[in-house]
């Protein structure tokens, strides 16, 4: 299976996203219906005249979810009448945000973090105030949220707005690839076409292919710190096949001391050698990683569509050298099975200890509006990505990212599967997997003691959580994501 | 004369104000043009100076900004917030290019070198800057650091060190600059002062000299104005009339003249107005107290009025009128009067208001529901007139007259009904009566008034107590309510008098047929707490129209014939005829001869022997009463007896016969000892008050022995007030008197009452005896009364002893006493005197007693 988007599918996908859209909002409309409630509030005395949201953005939010020059937050603050207090967060989970911040009233948390956050009661179950207020979640083209399931939803519950879209993108040098010289050199070497990988083994070769630490290039330098381990490792083992499309059985029984989760390992460990020699350092996240492609250093990288804008940029040395593609798969049975997921992701969630809750939820209502959001995502300074389809037919955004990245990134979603466990204690889970990824990955441990490990670590925790209702918890996660949604593009 | 040259005061007026003017804009422009020359000169300094120093400041603070972007641009460790901060202090970079450019160009004018300093400052300050954010776009922000700390501070610091020390000089310069300029402004300000000064002075001076000479000359005016105004006489006014104030004088003299003309006639016009107000309002104190009184009068009317314009809505209700109706003063005011009347037929509705409308008053009685309860009232519509006789109004009034319809249903009811039984009492049945002849008469039928009395009823009454009594009667009637036809009327007269009253008969038999079966409804016994009784109906029947064609005829026929029922034997029925008529009428002619029958004499006494029955000797006599009238002739005891006992007369004739029983008493005693005098007492003399005291009275008047005086009394005085019976008996025979009980064996032959009383003698009734030969009960009961005497030591006395095989039988069976006509007729006091008085009667033939007198007919 190959993902090659050109500009004209791009514009089928857009346009089978706008024969969707019948029955979607209109733009604008949701944002009018948060103000006049938020209005309306204050008019009935349901909170006092001189009550303001206290919001915690982590500093690179701040622009994005305020507007650049604080625009979005005046705008707000003149026609509802309603003040926001800002505070900025350091870079934790979302879990120590809260509870170090009780009076704050919303926040950003991601995916993976829900359980945790709900499960200790420190979010608020949306679901009622999106009936009361008549917002819908919804995943329509051309206007809705895209796959909001994946990153708003926990079970039928909603958690929180999604206002950030993260699927990893499989970044390449462009120029290298479609050097007569390099493909004629891999040829020899491998002795097949120097192509776009499929398989994570084809990646693997690329990499090694391209690996001239020597000359100043890198194969790759796909993250391998210790933190952020479980994104890169995730997409291996969930591609390879069922029943290995979950991380436990129906009793919490870890799937991943399997051939497959060795496999994923083996995989995620590979790269290390063609990659920079610190990559396995603490902190060397995305901003040691991109730079390093940006100026050039790199074959290939694998990252958000943040990539993207960033290798675009002006003082980027890859402008116009990059393609990207889709992430590579594992052949299963004949077939390449992929899969995908959103590791980071800005989701707004209101706590649930916060004084002014409704007026928090109405002005997420408000910002995550169709034409409001357009004026959130790839500003100066913010970390927010396209979220909404409408994002994607946006010219400045397209110029930003280029159609390229944008139609790849729209056909990733589809593949997409949840991040996480979906558990009470996922932070617990995702530190053992991280742990023991990174002493494989540092050479310390066997990618098969690794996942013994991890597996014996994950029993450990279930039974500290109690199986019975890490168990319920695990129906509630799965029957969420068996929920279809509308606008998501099948992959072919 | 020559008059003063005329100038007028318009003339004067727009002279002075046009000098004031001119004045005013002379001194205004001079010092418009002092003010601008002072303003321009303090603007120019101001421009020259201060806009400097703010530009300054701008470049100072956008400098200081640039700073901060550089600082913490070293300090970001995220790829994409350092993108964010390199654009951002890329753009600052070249919008400070711009501004310090055209701020040199201006600070070279005057100070040349320092414009040189100041270039060459920023170029080397942005070389550093372009050198970070080149660094930082590598994210070598290590050296991006350093830059900051060695490399980048000094240039920026010596910009800063030069703009401030530019600040100084152009703040130096812009401070003499302006305290210049005020020093100017304030001394153009003191001369535009003096020069207003002078212009006021000027203007002063003219007004103060106009207004004098027109002030003085309306003062005179004012002060004439005065005087009029208070009645005071003025004299002349001396105001010359040059000009409009002279005008003036010459007008207010002639209109003073006027003023105090019409002043007079106002004065009194006023004094007669004020009286015609205060008797006019003296009337409307009057006329709104009498309103006040008359609307409480309405409102607290426990009548309930209703106001309604003619052909309009309700104007008006009172609170007695919703609370009458339950309905509120809400619901019924501003509705139609048609839809509020609340009449049960709606032509009813129309009609009242057509009859109020034409001026006549409309009345109605109805039955009406308030909410759940019912309840009557009386509703009265009439128009209300105004003044001029034309109705405007109509007045609706609405009284509750529920308790007054209760009390004249109940009155209704009692004046027609009988409490006791429910039964419709004598009035009603009168009316009932009357009812069923009328319409026999039209019908060309029959009506039937069964007139029943109840057998026995008083002894039930006098013996078990009225409460018994009036159970009796309440079961009496039901039993007679069941009995006849459903048509048929029954009614209670009074007392144990009952009338039925049957219509619709074609022939008199069909009453027969009614009063059987009253009597056979009569069969069962009444059972009153536990007690079973005895009762029966005697009924008289009279027949509209064979009896009578009036009701009251009828009725009074039908007692009659009920009458006739008791005679005849109780528990039956009785048509009226013409003997029953006959009867009523001789009873009374024999009441109305007997009245006074003593006093004329025309009654006596005869006696009729008590014989021995063994002996046949005369043991003594009973003296019976006799009449003589003149006018009816000899009547029997039978008849005249019952009408003096029943018209009281029984009491003076039976002390009378007394009387003469005892006289005769006495003198036959002296001539056989023992003699026994019997009397009889009928119940109404022996309850007389008195009774014993006259008995007494007469033995102790004619000496005569009481045990030879027998008092003779039938069972039926037993039967009622026993108590009061048995005293007087006992007080009778404490005096030593006989008692006998009479006509035993006709009542209840109780032999209770032998025992209980104390009595001396038994007569055993005649009819017994009459028969005694034939008839075996009769035997067997003479025998039976004959032992039972005996055996409680008691005397017998047969009656009615006609034939010698009688007095064998009686002989035979140990009676002591004979009495009847085989001795003799009764006969006067002579003739007895002469034959019976110490006589005997022979015995029958055969008889071994036989002896003494024959049988001497009478």
């Amino acid at each position: 299976m190959t993902w090659t988007v050109g500009r004209k599918g791009f514009a089928c996908l857009l346009a089978a996203a706008m024969l969707l859209a019948f029955g979607a909002a209109r733009a604008g409309e949701q944002a009018e219906r948060a103000l006049a409630a938020a209005r309306q509030l204050l008019d009935s005395g349901a909170v006092p005249r001189n009550a303001s949201i206290r919001v915690a953005f982590k500093s690179g939010n701040i622009a994005a979810l305020l507007g650049p020059e604080l625009e979005l937050q005046k705008e707000w603050e003149q026609r509802s009448g309603v003040m926001i207090t800002a505070k900025v967060i350091p870079q934790q989970p979302a879990l120590q945000n809260l509870k170090a911040n009780p009076d704050v009233d919303l926040t950003v948390a991601r995916t993976h973090e829900f359980p945790d956050l709900l499960e200790q009661g420190l979010v608020e179950d949306l679901t009622p105030m999106l009936k009361e207020f008549g917002f819908r979640i919804d995943g329509t083209p051309p206007q809705g949220f895209i796959r909001p399931r994946l990153q708003g939803y926990l079970g039928d519950k909603v958690v929180a707005i999604p206002a950030d879209g993260d699927v990893l993108i499989l970044y390449l040098r462009r120029d290298l690839l479609e050097s007569p010289a390099e493909r004629a050199a891999f040829r020899k070497a491998y002795g097949r076409d120097l192509a776009i990988p499929a398989t994570w083994q084809e990646y693997d070769q690329l990499a090694e292919f391209f690996h001239r630490p020597q000359k100043g290039l890198y194969g790759t330098v796909e993250q391998r710190e210790r933190d952020t381990a479980w994104m890169f490792w995730l997409p291996r083992y969930l591609g390879q096949g069922a029943p290995y499309r979950q991380l436990f059985d129906d009793r919490l029984k870890p799937l991943i001391d399997s051939p497959a989760g060795v496999a994923a390992t083996e995989s995620y460990v590979r790269t290390v050698r063609h990659s920079a020699p610190e990559i396995l350092g603490d902190g060397k996240d995305y901003s040691y990683t991109t730079p390093i492609f940006m100026q050039g250093k790199a074959f290939s990288v694998i990252f958000t569509i943040a990539g993207a804008k960033l290798f675009n940029s002006s003082g980027s040395a890859v402008r116009g050298k990059f393609m990207a593609v889709p992430l590579p798969g594992n052949r299963v049975g004949g077939k390449v099975v992929r899969s995908n997921v959103p590791i980071y992701g800005n989701n707004l969630v209101v706590s649930s200890r916060g004084a002014q809750r409704k007026l928090a939820f109405l002005f997420t209502m408000w910002l995550t509006d169709p034409d409001n959001s357009l004026r959130t995502v790839g500003v100066r300074g913010g970390f927010t990505d396209p979220f909404r389809w409408n994002h994607l037919a946006d010219q400045r955004i397209r110029d930003l990212y280029t159609q390229e990245a944008l139609a790849v990134f729209a056909k990733e979603w589809p593949a997409a599967l949840p991040p996480g466990t979906g558990l009470p204690g996922d932070g617990d889970y995702i530190a053992a997997l991280n742990q023991n990824l990174w002493l494989a990955a540092s050479g310390k441990v066997s990618a098969s003691e690794a996942m013994r490990r991890t597996s014996h670590d994950w029993e450990a925790i279930t039974q500290q959580h109690g199986r019975d209702k890490q168990a319920s918890w695990l129906k509630i996660f799965n029957a969420g994501f068996a929920v279809s949604e509308p606008g998501a593009v099948s992959p072919k | 004369m020559k008059l003063p040259t005329r100038f007028g005061l318009l003339p004067q007026l727009l002279l002075g104000f046009v000098g004031a003017g001119m004045l005013v804009a002379m001194v205004l422009w001079t010092g418009n043009r002092m003010l601008e020359r002072s303003s321009e000169r303090l603007v120019t300094t101001l421009e020259r100076h201060v806009r400097p120093l703010a530009r300054l400041h701008t470049l100072q603070s956008r400098l200081g900004g640039l700073r901060n972007l550089e600082l913490e641009l070293g300090h970001l460790d995220d790829v994409f917030a350092l993108q964010s901060q390199v654009t951002r202090l890329r753009a600052e970079m070249t919008t400070l290019d711009t501004e310090i450019g055209k701020f040199s160009l201006t600070l070279g004018q005057n100070s040349p070198k320092e414009a040189q300093r100041l270039a060459g400052h920023w170029r080397d300050y942005r070389s550093r800057l372009e050198q970070q954010a080149r660094l930082a776009a590598d994210m070598d922000l290590a050296a991006v650091r350093a830059i900051t700390t060695s490399g980048s501070h000094l240039p920026y610091l010596s910009i800063q060190a030069l703009l401030n020390e530019v600040a100084e000089q152009t703040e130096a310069a812009a401070d003499l600059a302006y305290r210049k300029a005020t020093d100017d402004q304030a001394e153009q300000r003191w001369d535009f002062l003096k020069l207003v000064l002078i212009g006021g002075l000027v203007i002063f001076i003219g007004l103060a000299y106009s207004g004098r000479t027109v002030v003085r000359r309306i003062g005179i005016l004012s002060e004439h104005a005065q005087k009029l105004a208070t009645g005071v006489e003025s004299g002349h006014i001396a105001i010359s009339p040059h000009d409009e104030i002279g005008d003036l004088a010459q007008a207010f003299g002639a209109m003073r003249q006027q003023v105090l003309t019409r002043e007079a006639a106002l004065r009194s016009a006023q004094a007669d107005l004020e009286r015609r107000v205060q008797e006019r309002t003296a009337d409307l104190k009057s006329a709104n107290r009498r309103l006040v009184r008359f609307s409480q009068v309405v409102e607290q009317n426990p009548v309930g009025i209703l106001v309604a314009r003619i052909g309009g809505m309700v104007e008006f209700v009172n609170p007695a009128y919703c609370r009458i109706t339950g309905r509120s003063a809400d619901d019924t005011i501003e509705q139609p009067l048609i839809e509020v009347i609340h009449v049960a037929d709606p032509l009813d509705a129309d009609s009242a208001l057509r009859v109020a409308t034409a001026g006549g008053i409309w009345e109605l009685e109805q039955p009406s529901r308030r909410g759940d309860q019912a309840y009557w009232e009386r509703l009265r519509l009439g128009a209300v007139l105004d003044e001029r006789g034309r109705a405007t109004h109509l007045l609706l009034s609405r009284e509750d007259i529920t308790e007054q319809r209760v009390q004249m249903e109940k009155i209704t009811y009692q004046a027609h009904y009988d409490l006791l039984t429910g039964l419709p009492n004598r009035a009603l049945a009168n009316d009932r009566l009357m009812q069923a002849v009328s319409r026999a008469r039209r019908d060309g039928g029959r009506a039937a008034a069964m007139f029943i009395d109840l057998d026995n009823f008083k002894e039930v009454n006098d013996t078990l107590g009225h409460a018994t009594g009036d159970t009796l009667l309440r079961q009496v009637a039901q039993r007679l309510t069941g009995a006849v036809r459903g048509d048929d009327v029954v009614a209670r007269l009074g007392g144990d008098e009952f009338l039925i009253v049957a219509g619709g008969l074609v022939h008199g038999d069909e009453a027969a047929a009614i009063a059987e079966k009253i009597i056979s409804a009569f069969t069962d016994v009444f059972t009153v707490d536990e007690r079973e009784l005895n009762t029966s109906p005697s009924i008289g029947i009279a027949i509209y129209p064979d009896d009578g064609t009036d009701p009251m005829v009828l009725l009074r026929n039908a007692d009659l014939a009920m009458y006739e029922a008791k005679d005849s034997g109780r528990n039956m029925y009785r048509f009226y005829n013409r003997s029953i008529h006959d009867l009523s009428l001789q009873r009374l002619e024999i009441g109305r001869c007997l009245r006074g029958a003593l006093e004329r004499q025309e009654l006596h006494v005869v006696y009729h022997p008590l014989v021995r029955a063994d002996s046949g000797c005369i043991i003594g006599a009973e003296a019976l009463l006799r009449w003589n009238s003149p006018e009816l002739g000899e009547v029997q005891p039978a008849l005249f007896i019952p009408v003096a006992e029943q018209n009281g007369l029984i009491v003076d004739l039976g002390r009378w016969v007394l009387r003469e029983a005892c006289a005769t008493l006495a003198r036959w005693r002296l001539r056989q000892d023992g003699f026994v005098m019997a009397v009889n007492v009928s119940p109404r003399q022996f309850k007389a008050s008195g009774f014993v005291a006259m008995v007494k009275e007469c033995l102790h008047e004619f000496d005569v022995p009481p045990g030879q005086l027998e008092i003779e009394i039938t069972e039926g005085l037993l039967l009622r007030n026993q108590d009061e019976v048995s005293v007087i008996l006992d007080e009778l025979h404490a005096l030593g008197v006989r008692l006998s009980m009479d006509d035993f064996g006709t009542g209840y032959s109780s032999l209770s009452y032998l025992r209980e009383f104390p009595f001396h003698t038994v007569k055993i009734d005649r009819s017994f005896i009459r028969d005694v030969s034939e008839d075996r009960s009769d035997r067997a009961l003479v025998i039976a009364a004959v032992r039972m005497a005996q055996a409680l030591g008691l005397q017998i006395i047969a009656e009615g002893v006609e034939t010698d095989e009688q007095w064998s039988f009686l002989v035979g069976q140990d009676c002591d006493i004979l009495q009847g006509f085989r001795f003799g007729m009764p006969v006067t006091e002579s003739n007895f005197g002469k034959t019976w008085v110490n006589a005997r009667v022979s015995r029958p033939e055969g008889d071994e007693h036989s002896q003494g007198v024959p049988f001497i007919p009478v």
